[in-house]
């Protein structure tokens, strides 16, 4: 059996370097295997770019299986393409159309700057990373397995939120550029478990406070974040990690 | 900074207050509801209640209390969109679409809460000139003003009448995302109720659509 094929056409936002501005171009790209990844189609489409001696269109990659949270930009709108509880690296183009337009852009903040063409500068996400989520006591070795005894659904939770992947999607899906859900998440999987327990205020009025600085937007509740995000990561993160907020300033004094 | 001002300096700091201002004109939208609901009684109800209300300490409460409670819901939630505003950057999307699987309506009467409130805003400034402010001038009818009259009088026109109807429509539409949303900007988030403040929050929404719309359906159809 012949191997299916698609045509696509491509705008793709094309921008030299940071700051600089940009503008979308359009490529015809005929003879997509069906079974190429999104990523792949980009590579052929790459190829052919270099050798007619233009420059090849950035994006950020690394792990390509889903999981390193390097990867991810708008497919007509669409944070990581449109499949659902997918990364663009793992979206293929058997989702896809023979004569489809597909809209390529990079995440859209403020604190997400484009550095070139799909490629973002996310080091804000380490900024709010780097306030507070971690533990700042060490305690040496890692201990024996179960001298901390953790509850199977406490751990089944934390281990929820701790997929995070700090892709980005959700600050790109949301309307006001928010990253409440990345926060919320990186608070939440500590404050699950036991370990997480004696900084738990300190860190989240920290990484709030750091979100806030970074100059993202704020929750509207609309939950483009929780659709978008690759691993799925529920909205009560948010709520839950609003509830530490308050409590820290109101209640605990932080 | 004190840990007031440190907190209302943040996002979440300020949605929380005006989650919890949201949710007190909430309660005095019912308490309203349940007094109109009494111009439907056959006899001067309404005109009996709205002497009283306005002969106690409950009006002073309400008009200070509204009189707070609007600016401040309406200012901090405008102050956060102006954040919101610059936190997508200089450059916006050419495309924007959504993956969610919710219901369309949920996810719209988030999308427009802003603009629905905006309106809503609108439209409570003509009803307080329309009512409020005209209620020491109204004639009497017996021992007290004819509220229900000019109740009456002002509805008659169906053009007024279209506007209160749209204008409850829009308070309703403005709870069906608010009401939930108050509760968890608040933090508050539970596997069993928040799907019932969620269901909660239509429920009143509706009851307060069919409640305040019945009004100048009535005097029109009457």
């Amino acid at each position: 059996m012949s191997e299916a094929t698609i045509n696509l056409t491509l705008e793709v936002w094309r921008q030299d370097t940071a700051g600089s501005g940009g503008k979308f171009e359009t490529f015809k790209l005929d003879g997509v295997s069906t079974s190429l990844s999104f990523l792949e189609m980009l590579d052929m489409l790459n190829e052919q770019l270099l050798e007619e001696g233009k420059r090849p269109i950035t994006f950020e990659h690394d792990c390509r299986e889903g999981i390193c949270g390097s990867c991810g930009f708008m497919i007509n709108g669409q944070a990581h393409g449109p499949e659902r509880g997918t990364t663009v690296c793992q979206l293929h183009m058997r989702k896809f159309k023979s004569g489809q337009t597909l809209v390529l852009e990079p995440w859209r903040a403020r604190a997400f700057p484009v550095m070139q063409d799909l490629m973002v500068d996310r080091r804000s996400f380490d900024v709010i990373q780097a306030a507070g989520g971690y533990n700042s006591t060490n305690v040496g070795n890692a201990p024996d397995a179960n001298a901390v005894l953790v509850g199977r659904e406490a751990a089944t939770e934390a281990f929820d939120a701790a997929t995070c992947i700090g892709c980005g999607a959700c600050v790109a899906a949301c309307k006001n550029a928010s990253a409440q859900l990345f926060t919320s998440a990186k608070i939440g999987h500590l404050a699950m478990l036991p370990q997480g327990q004696p900084e738990r205020y300190k860190r989240v009025v920290r990484m709030y406070d750091a979100m806030d600085e970074q100059g993202f937007g704020n929750c509207s509740w609309t939950q483009d974040c929780e659709a978008a995000c690759p691993k799925e990561i529920s909205v009560k993160w948010i709520a839950k990690a609003k509830k530490d907020f308050l409590k820290a300033r109101t209640i605990v004094g932080v | 900074m004190s840990w007031l001002t440190r907190t209302l300096k943040t996002g979440t700091g300020r949605k929380a207050l005006a989650a919890l201002s949201g949710l007190a004109l909430v309660g005095f939208l019912v308490i309203h509801l349940i007094g109109n609901l009494q111009i439907f009684a056959s006899s001067d109800a309404l005109n009996e209640y709205a002497h009283a209300l306005h002969d106690s300490w409950f009006i002073v409460l309400g008009d200070v209390g509204l009189l707070i409670l609007f600016p401040l819901h309406i200012g901090l939630v405008l102050w956060l969109v102006l954040d919101n505003k610059k936190a997508r950057g200089d450059v916006g999307y050419k495309k924007h679409a959504s993956k969610q699987d919710r219901s369309l309506a949920r996810v719209l009467a988030s999308k427009t809460s802003l603009i629905g409130g905006l309106l809503l805003m609108a439209f409570v400034i003509v009803h307080i000139f329309d009512f409020r402010l005209a209620h020491d001038d109204l004639p009497m009818k017996g021992e007290f003003k004819d509220v229900k009259g000019a109740i009456i009088d002002t509805l008659s026109n169906p053009l007024h009448a279209l506007l209160y109807m749209v204008g409850s429509v829009l308070v309703a539409w403005h709870l069906f995302h608010g009401v939930q949303a108050a509760f968890r900007s608040l933090g508050f988030d539970h596997p069993r109720w928040t799907p019932i403040i969620e269901k909660g929050g239509l429920g009143l929404a509706i009851v307060l659509a069919v409640g305040f719309v019945s009004i100048p359906l009535w005097i029109l159809v009457r």
